[in-house]
């Protein structure tokens, strides 16, 4: 079965000496860069030092904050931190109203105005969120711009986002309606397609079980002329606080034809988008590890879009270049994807390795000035990168 | 006459070294390895003198030991990149945990057997980083790269064995390196790997059959 061999015990003396000195050198110098502080007593005590200073910092800080904040509010009653109260002091607990409308200003100078009929439950306040259930009719509410909390109504199949702006939600027996006069309020529900739309000033948009279709809350497309004003039914503002602006109720129905529906929402509403960036990133390297490339490619392409903000977008990038890359003709839309990613300043490391990816496509897609570009780029951020020998640089 | 008119000449230019505080030195390590004697240290001494501060002694142990182990993490790792990087986890380690270590006049072995531990680390993530696709399979370093030049039927076979050895598991890999291509004894193979001798026998015999079997070549001595 063997045939001749030519390998001899210890197989080292067939093989040529590995030149070490180099790379001995460059981690002596990375070693010894603060070697002082190795078993060093000064450091050792330096540190001990620093750490308890910290320690002590911090302590003192919450002590601090303990004696500054107080968890009780004025009726001695206790408070979440930094809870939104209404303007007497009290916490906000009810608006409801009968055959009249109530209304309740907050102490930031927000408003909740409920129409006859409504019952607005609050949830919980807190530095950061103020939450309130709508259970039945309709509400306005102004928020206060540049608060620092954001403001959530829940209603029935429906979550709507808000930090300063003006519109109403109103409690349908399946649903709820929003409509917005000033600002941008995101809706979410399960019944939009990717759980989520925002809505400007003058849309309006319905959610729920049977919400009217098509499509959802919008009337008839923007051609029979523009969107007319609605029509006021609530009495006039309670407030006369000229600074904050007139609080102006308005009815959902409008008498004209409503505005276009936002791009994000589409005509087939009830789809619960569940994916998270997490889970897509996943199915996409599950993608790419069953060869499955131009599913990989689609997915990491969903990730981009849907996620144009997340810090991890780099590496995003970079899989999207190699599940390109593995396809017959994706050459090209894999160097896009690598240029792309340049662009967006990754870390060093992951620099490093899409300079290198991107200097070996240009040179097999026939660029070579671009790739001596970005071979002369590599040269000036990576000295002494890792892959100098791959590229054959100097 | 001459010679004692010469070396007076002499010992008048060139006057006789005397201690004096501070007197052109740098520090104290530097007056320190100025005044150790000719005959080097042993490993026992510097670690010694490493734990008890002096910093020269961990540099001499570095420049003593560090070559030889660079050497064997590149012939096991089979890149520079890796081989450079784990050297340099090799010594942060050692030097971090020095004071652990019972038998100062072994710090060699000793210093070997993380060597082979953060190489074996090394293997899995780069095993991990090749199934995602960020890592390349390429290998500046591969046995047939080292092949001695003008035996190209050599060249050919050591590129069947590192194939055949890239499939392994990676203790499998680390334990038939150690023996076939360092030459170390099985008794070595076992304390760098941190097995009994046993289990050693055991990986080099697997890996020994999966070369023999997949390749097609073979020691003609036994491994194992």
């Amino acid at each position: 079965m063997n045939q001749p061999s030519k390998l001899r015990f210890p197989l080292r003396s067939a093989l040529e000496e590995i030149p070490s000195r180099d790379a001995v050198l460059r981690v002596q110098g990375r070693l010894f860069e603060r070697a002082g502080e190795l078993h060093t007593k000064r450091s050792r005590l330096i540190r001990t030092f620093l750490l308890s200073t910290a320690a002590a910092a911090l302590v003192v800080g919450t002590l601090l904050l303990g004696a500054v904040w107080s968890p009780f509010d004025s009726t001695g009653r206790r408070t979440e931190a930094g809870a939104l109260l209404t303007e007497d002091g009290s916490e906000f607990k009810r608006l409801q109203s009968e055959s009249a409308p109530a209304s309740v200003r907050l102490a930031d100078g927000s408003v909740l105005r409920a129409a006859p009929g409504t019952r607005v439950v609050g949830l919980g306040s807190t530095a950061t969120e103020f939450v309130v259930l709508l259970e039945r009719g309709a509400v306005d509410i102004w928020v206060t711009p540049g608060g620092p909390r954001r403001f959530r109504i829940e209603a029935k199949w429906a979550r709507i986002e808000v930090v300063g702006t003006e519109f109403r939600v109103t409690r349908k027996e399946h649903g709820a309606e929003v409509f917005v006069r000033e600002g941008r309020v995101l809706v979410y529900s399960p019944t939009l397609k990717d759980g989520v739309a925002a809505l400007g000033p003058g849309e309006h948009l319905e959610v729920g079980e049977n919400a009217p279709s098509p499509p959802l809350g919008f009337s008839a497309p923007q051609e029979s002329g523009p969107f007319a004003e609605p029509t006021l039914v609530l009495p006039p503002p309670l407030h006369d606080d000229s600074n904050a602006g007139p609080v102006s109720a308005f009815r959902v129905e409008s008498k004209g034809p409503a505005p276009p529906m936002p791009s994000s929402i589409s005509q087939n509403a009830f789809v619960i988008a569940t994916e998270t960036f997490a889970t897509l990133r996943d199915q996409a390297d599950r993608a790419r590890v069953a060869r499955d490339h131009a599913r990989a490619e689609s997915l990491y392409r969903e990730i981009l879009a849907r996620f144009p903000h997340d810090p991890r977008l780099g590496s995003v990038r970079y899989a999207l270049a190699l599940a390109c890359l593995e396809q017959p003709g994706g050459a090209a839309r894999a160097r896009e994807a690598l240029l792309s990613l340049l662009l967006a300043r990754p870390a060093k490391s992951l620099e490093e390795d899409t300079l290198v990816r991107l200097i070996e496509l240009e040179a097999s897609l026939g660029l070579p000035a671009e790739s001596a570009r970005h071979r002369q780029l590599y040269l000036e951020k990576f000295p002494t990168g890792r892959h100098r020998a791959r590229l054959d640089l100097p | 006459m001459l010679p004692l008119v010469l070396s007076a000449a002499v010992a008048t230019v060139v006057p006789f070294p005397r201690r004096q505080p501070n007197a052109g030195l740098p520090d104290e390590d530097a007056r320190d390895s100025l005044l150790q004697p000719l005959c080097p240290p042993n490993d026992r001494d510097l670690v010694e003198q490493a734990l008890a501060g002096r910093t020269s002694a961990l540099s001499t142990l570095y420049e003593r030991h560090a070559p030889r182990i660079h050497g064997r993490i590149a012939r096991l790792l089979g890149r520079a990149s890796d081989a450079e990087d784990v050297l340099h986890e090799t010594f942060i380690e050692a030097f971090r945990d020095l004071s652990k270590l019972r038998e100062p006049d072994r710090f060699g072995a000793w210093l070997e057997r993380i060597a082979v531990h953060r190489t074996h680390r090394r293997f899995r993530y780069r095993r991990l980083l090749e199934r995602l696709g960020f890592e390349s399979t390429a290998r500046d370093l591969s046995l047939e790269a080292l092949a001695l030049r003008g035996d190209p039927e050599l060249g050919l076979e050591l590129r069947r064995v590192d194939e055949a050895l890239s499939r392994l598991p990676a203790e499998l890999h680390i334990a038939w390196k150690l023996r076939a291509i360092e030459g170390l004894e099985l008794s070595e193979v076992a304390e760098r790997c941190g097995c009994s001798l046993a289990t050693a026998k055991r990986r080099i015999e697997r890996a020994q059959r999966v070369v023999r079997n997949t390749v097609g070549v073979a020691f003609p001595e036994p491994l194992s």
